[in-house]
């Protein structure tokens, strides 16, 4: 493919991911009846399974090499690059500590960190 | 633009501007303005991470442009954040402002899954040193930016407040002290100029009204 469509794409991808992100986002929080946000830890894990996935089928279903690389540089650099998110989990977990719920702050950065690796690998070792 | 909100038609925009409340709250605010918003900074953001990407080789050990663009993101998120959140209200022109900047571009710009799964892989290759390492790195250098950004914007905001004070001779910090930079972000759309070719005047009202119907959680 022509690298500048394989990039077009992948933006455009990118966008829609963040926007799947808004939209999940929004939802899980609306109904979310804990003390501390909950969508991005949904966004994240959902993301490394997915990613996961995509990595374990490209690696072992999807030839020649080169159709490969440009469906993992579109959906997984672009499109769940563009939903899942570090700065929000970063800025969330800070906002934690800022107003002393430590526990908080550990079960969300340290649970998004655990679940999202145990999603990932699951993804990469189920295909 | 208007063929986005069927329920307005010309005839009837402007006798619903004057009641507004007679309108269901989804035809009043579209939500299609602040998505559209957070599409074009996440494909924006993604862009810019994906030209990063490709500085980094794949069988590298550290992987030190994730971790470096993680890390940026988290300290300007935290910066723009506060910023905003101290200087003005969240809504209309500086609310769009945030969905474009940093849930789309900071959003798109860092990435979970990418780190996740090079941290898997290393955890698969049996470097788990590197693997613990890099985790526990990234996630607790993004706390610590995350809260550097917020602490800058803290101090820039208090300097421009009094800075704000002196030039006017204020005693102490005025309330209103982000009034300079409130419309600056209206550059980015006004939800009532976008959305409609509806008269001008009963914006302000309608803004204030439409605003309330918005998602709750939207960030």
């Amino acid at each position: 493919m022509n690298s500048t469509i394989a990039f077009l794409l992948l933006s455009l991808c990118g966008g829609l991911g963040a926007v799947c992100r808004f939209e999940v986002d929004s939802v899980v929080n609306k109904h979310n009846r804990l003390k501390f946000p909950l969508g991005t830890i949904v966004v994240n894990v959902t993301a490394c399974f997915l990613l996961g996935l995509l990595t374990g089928i490209v690696a072992t279903h999807v030839s020649p090499a080169a159709t490969a690389a440009a469906v993992k540089l579109i959906l997984g650099t672009g499109f769940l690059g563009g939903y899942s998110t570090f700065s929000t989990a970063s800025v969330e977990g800070f906002r934690q500590l800022q107003m002393g719920h430590y526990g908080y702050a550990l079960l969300h950065t340290g649970g998004m960190l655990v679940l999202s690796l145990i999603a990932g690998l699951i993804g990469v070792t189920i295909v | 633009m208007s063929s986005l909100l069927p329920s307005q038609s010309p005839s009837t925009g402007p006798s619903s501007f004057e009641s507004p409340s007679s309108m269901p709250p989804a035809s009043r605010h579209s939500p299609i303005i602040p998505a559209l918003c957070v599409f074009a900074g996440g494909a924006l953001g993604t862009a810019i991470r994906a030209g990063f990407s490709f500085l980094q080789p794949a069988s590298v050990t550290w992987p030190y442009v994730t971790f470096v663009v993680n890390l940026c993101g988290a300290f300007i998120l935290g910066f723009l954040l506060e910023y905003l959140s101290l200087t003005g209200k969240d809504e209309g022109g500086r609310k769009l402002f945030r969905l474009f900047a940093g849930t789309g571009i900071m959003g798109g710009f860092t990435t979970y899954g990418t780190f996740i799964l090079e941290v898997d892989s290393r955890f698969q290759a049996h470097k788990i040193g590197i693997a613990v390492a890099y985790a526990i790195v990234s996630v607790v250098c993004g706390l610590v930016l995350a809260g550097l950004g917020v602490m800058t914007a803290n101090a820039v905001a208090n300097h421009s407040a009094n800075k704000y004070a002196r030039a006017h001779h204020l005693p102490e910090l005025p309330e209103d002290f982000g009034t300079p930079d409130l419309d600056a972000p209206d550059a980015f759309g006004d939800p009532g100029h976008l959305e409609t070719s509806a008269p001008a005047p009963a914006s302000n009202s309608e803004h204030k009204k439409s605003d309330e119907h918005e998602k709750g959680g939207a960030r």
